[in-house]
Order: structure tokens, then C-alpha cells, then sequence
């Protein structure tokens, strides 16, 4: 809408300020582009249907466009996941009654990392980024050495270990997330 | 060993594209690409969900998102407070709109739709002050115009008649009169028949025609004195406007130099444009030209767009048949901590030896 602009420099906050303020479909497509693969491939994961999928992709869309001038949003990106997901469940409380899968995901759920404010220099936060190494699990600490240390790609480490590659997957994002609570607490 | 590698996990990147994720499930990723979108997958739930869905499916993620457009966006309407940047359009339209004052009443009422909220007031005032004004000189011209013929008759009438030595009491009776006739606009018949009743006071009070002239010419000069009011309030509506066009322009100039100051905040550095007129002339094929630029922007080293530039310039070489400039400058970027064009240069690179 306006020119001169490079849509793609901004970030997603100020997309979202810009729908907000200016009625501004050139950032709400630019968000649309960037995040219309990851909304459906989220909403495929719970719908499992394509056509449920594009359906709830849409919606969530048009509900951020509806919506973009109420919404007070600190991060962008974690509570669109959340939106994504909370729709996706929301169609499929409407055709479940049993409510299965909802008691499933709440538990696999995974918080979004803030990002952190380092408070102590580099060496310090490694000193106690390897003392949370240990602390982990022998699963965890085994990919994550493999994963971040060794540098070796998700399906090298699951040859490597044995495990599958939802398992090795699992393990890193598991075992990042403790290590990364871990340095939080140590920093406090 | 590195284990300053474990510092990654305080990594927060950019999500995938769909492209990353497209040639991430078939596999087609280069090295350095399948390390960056897995290091970002082992941090980012929204993305490795993703990943997870679109693995379930048989169906190609360009297919999917082929299928899937934008859609229709319902209409939304601001809150009040941010409306008013909105305006400076409609304010040209004003301005084209208000030079015929000729047609009062329409032409007003049309150009108050086209005023902003904001200038309602004003706009409304204007036109309602025009518009009375138009219909009260058009009321009295006429009235005024049958009083004249009136009085003209009743005036070679009273030649006929007899003398008087009282014409300053008959003389307001009958101002008196013609400004009912021009209040009651509608019952002509009556007014006639007032106005003869009036010039038969006359009559009897005065032959004299000076007096019936005297009275002839105080409607007139009313006459004149509402055309110069009329006039003075068509004064008085122009400056308004004139007012309100200048504020209008005013606020337009603001508009336009916060429009300007925040694009400035978007872009501020020269190394952004000489990057950026790089780019242009580099998507008009003028390699030459492009190169000069991206050199320029390539050389600062804490531009955000440093890289970027490094790229283009090899690039920009590579199109102009140098190969073996363009071959260092990949390097570069390949032997740099530099992640964003890695792959790319990477890719570069092989197409080149």
C-alpha cells in the first residue's frame, strides 16, 4: 500500500501494527506468506484431513485480519502457533464429543521459548550450559551431543542412536527445552 | 570438540519457508541448509509441527499451498482515533469540487459528503450558510421584483392622484407591508390585495409621485443591501473555505512528512541504497551498473545487508561472464560466519566449477 516499503525487512509485530492501524492487506499478505505453510501444516497435523486443513488455514487468516485491531500481541509468532492449534482443536471438539486427542496434545504441547537476556558473559553461560548437560537424561544428552555438538543432521543421529526420528526429534526439543530452563535458573 | 556449538541452543531464527520446508521432506537440501533448518526445527514447535502434519500427507506442500489462496478479506473498520491519517485523498477531491460557486444549495451539500469527518462542521456550516443565503435572495428577488411592479403601478396611479404634505408616515406603513409580502411568498393573491390597500393609503395620504418613489426605493436599496449581505456571507463561505482547504492542506503536508519520517526510519542507511538501486538495475539486467552499487554497499561490513550485497556482487559477476571474481566472492560468503547466503553461495559455487 505504501510505497517504498520493503515488507519483507519488517518484522511480524510490525505487520500486525500496520493491519492494525492502516487496514494494510500488503502486510497482511506478507504475513499470510509467511506463516500459510506452517498454519496448514499444523492444522494437518491435528485435522488430518487436507480439505479440514485449508479450511481451518483460512479461517485462522481471515480471523487475523478481522480481528488484527483487538489483538494485543506481545509476540507474533508463539501465539499464532496457539491460535493455529486452538482452532484445529475447537473443529475437532465440534465432531469428537469423546474429546480424545485434546487431552493427548495438551500434554505434548510445548511452551514457546522467550528469548533470553544473557546476564552473564559467554564463557560463564557455557560453564553452565555444560553443568545442564549432564543433568539431563542419558537419551537427551546422548542427541543433544550428537545434534548441537557434533553436528550431525536429525537422521544421522537416529542411525547413530537407534532411536526413530520422531524419537531423536523428540530428544532434542525435549532435552533443549530442560537445558535452556536449566541455564534460567542458573542465571537467576 | 566446540562446545561453544551448545550456545545454539539459545538460537531464535527466522521460521522456515515453504520452500526450506518443501526441499527439507524431499530430502533436497544442501548440507549447510539441512544444519540451519534442523537447528531452527529443534527450537521451533511451530515449524516442527508443521513438519510433522505435512509428513502425514501424501499430497506435495506446493500443491497444497497452490490450492490454498489468499482469501477474501471481510471488511474491517478502524477505530476513530487512526482514521484520521487516512485523509489527504478526499482533500484533493474537495479541491477540484469548490470552484463553481455558482450553484449554491447542490454543489455545497455534495462537497460536505466529501468532506472528512473531522471537517464536518465546517463543511456543514458552509453550506447551510450558502444555501440560505441562496434561497433568500432568491425569494426576495422575486418578492422584490413584484413589489417594484407593484409599487411602479401604484405609483403612476398616485399621479393621478391627489397632493399630501405626509409621506413619512404612509412610507414605513408600506415598508412594512412589502416585507410580509416578502415572508408570505406563497399567497400572491393577498399580497396584491395588501399592496393595493397599502397604495390606497398612499392615495389618500399623498399623490405626490416623490413619496411613491421614495417607497420604490427603499425596497430597492433592502434589495441591494441583502445582495451585499449575500455577498459578504459568499465572502465569508470562500475564506471558510479557503480556511479549510489551507488546514486541509496542512494536515495533508503532516501526513505526508510522518509518511516520510517513517520511511526514513525504515531505511535511513546509503549502503540500504546503494543496495537497493543495485538490486533495481540488476533486475533490468544491467549488471555493469548494478555492480558498482553493490560494491558500494558491500562495503561496510555491519550493514544488515552486507552479505546480501557480497552475494549480488558475485552475481553481478557472474552474469558479466567473470568467473573467477564471481567464484571469490561465493567463497567469501561460504568461509564467513555468515549464514543467510551460504547455501545459496554454496549452490553458486558448484554451478561455477
Amino acid at each position: 500500500m505504501t510505497p517504498g516499503i520493503n515488507y519483507r525487512n519488517l518484522n511480524d509485530e510490525d505487520l500486525l501494527h500496520r493491519m492494525a492501524t492502516k487496514l494494510d492487506q500488503e502486510a497482511f499478505a506478507t504475513l499470510y506468506q509467511r506463516y500459510v505453510h506452517l498454519a496448514l501444516g499444523v492444522s494437518l497435523k491435528y485435522l488430518k484431513s487436507s480439505e479440514a486443513a485449508k479450511d481451518a488455514t483460512q479461517a485462522v487468516f481471515i480471523k487475523l485480519w478481522v480481528d488484527a485491531a483487538k489483538l494485543q500481541v506481545r509476540k507474533f509468532k508463539p501465539w499464532f502457533y496457539q491460535v493455529v492449534k486452538n482452532h484445529c482443536l475447537m473443529e475437532l471438539r465440534k465432531n469428537d464429543p469423546n474429546k480424545q486427542h485434546v487431552a493427548e496434545w495438551d500434554i505434548n504441547a510445548m511452551e514457546f521459548e522467550e528469548n533470553m537476556h544473557l546476564t552473564c558473559s559467554e564463557e560463564q553461560v557455557l560453564q553452565f550450559l555444560e553443568q545442564c548437560l549432564e543433568q539431563l537424561n542419558g537419551e537427551q544428552k546422548d542427541c543433544i551431543r550428537l545434534f548441537y555438538l557434533q553436528q550431525n543432521s536429525y537422521m544421522q543421529t537416529a542411525t547413530l542412536t537407534g532411536y526413530s526420528d520422531k524419537q531423536v526429534k523428540s530428544y532434542i526439543q525435549n532435552g533443549r527445552r530442560n537445558l535452556r530452563n536449566c541455564l534460567r535458573q542458573k542465571m537467576a | 570438540m566446540g562446545n561453544e556449538r551448545l550456545l545454539q541452543i539459545l538460537d531464535n531464527s527466522a521460521c522456515l519457508t515453504s520452500r526450506q520446508l518443501d526441499h527439507y521432506l524431499k530430502h533436497t537440501l544442501f548440507p549447510e541448509e539441512l544444519r540451519v533448518v534442523e537447528l531452527h526445527l529443534s527450537g521451533c514447535p511451530f515449524c516442527s509441527d508443521a513438519l510433522d502434519g505435512l509428513e502425514q500427507q501424501q499430497h506435495q506442500l506446493s500443491v497444497l499451498l497452490g490450492s490454498l489462496s489468499l482469501p477474501a478479506l471481510p471488511d474491517v473498520q478502524l477505530p476513530e482515533k487512526i482514521k484520521e491519517k487516512k485523509e489527504p485523498e478526499p482533500a484533493k477531491q474537495v479541491k477540484t469540487g469548490s470552484t463553481p460557486y455558482r450553484h449554491y444549495g447542490s454543489t455545497k451539500t455534495n462537497n460536505t459528503s466529501s468532506f472528512n469527518k473531522w471537517k464536518m462542521p465546517v463543511g456543514v456550516a458552509a453550506a447551510l450558510l450558502i444555501g440560505f443565503g441562496a434561497l433568500w435572495l432568491l425569494k426576495f428577488k422575486k418578492d422584490g421584483h413584484e413589489v417594484l411592479a407593484v409599487n411602479m403601478e401604484t405609483a403612476t396611479d398616485s399621479d393621478t392622484g391627489l397632493n399630501s404634505e405626509a409621506p413619512a408616515l404612509a412610507t414605513p406603513e408600506s415598508i412594512a407591508e412589502i416585507t410580509t409580502t416578502t415572508e408570505q411568498g406563497n399567497k400572491k393573491p393577498v399580497d396584491t390585495v395588501k399592496q393595493q390597500q397599502a397604495a390606497l393609503s398612499l392615495k389618500q395620504a399623498d399623490s405626490n409621485p416623490a413619496p411613491a418613489m421614495a417607497v420604490v426605493a427603499a425596497p430597492a436599496t433592502k434589495e441591494q443591501a441583502a445582495v451585499n449581505e449575500f455577498r459578504d456571507t459568499e465572502k465569508i463561505q470562500q475564506q471558510q473555505l479557503a480556511a479549510a482547504q489551507l488546514s486541509k492542506e496542512k494536515s495533508l503536508e503532516k501526513v505526508r512528512a510522518q509518511a516520510a519520517t517513517k520511511e526514513e526510519d525504515n531505511d535511513p542507511p546509503a549502503a540500504r541504497s546503494n543496495y537497493k538501486i543495485g538490486l533495481e538495475q540488476y533486475n533490468q539486467k544491467e549488471y555493469e551498473k548494478a555492480l558498482g552499487y553493490f560494491k558500494q554497499a558491500e562495503s561496510d561490513p555491519a550493514d544488515p545487508n552486507h552479505w546480501n550485497a557480497v552475494y549480488y556482487t558475485g552475481m553481478s559477476y557472474k552474469a558479466l561472464g567473470k568467473k573467477r571474481k564471481a567464484i571469490r566472492q561465493f567463497k567469501q560468503i561460504v568461509d564467513s560466519e555468515n549464514q543467510s547466503r551460504k547455501a545459496a553461495a554454496q549452490k553458486q559455487l558448484e554451478e561455477l566449477k
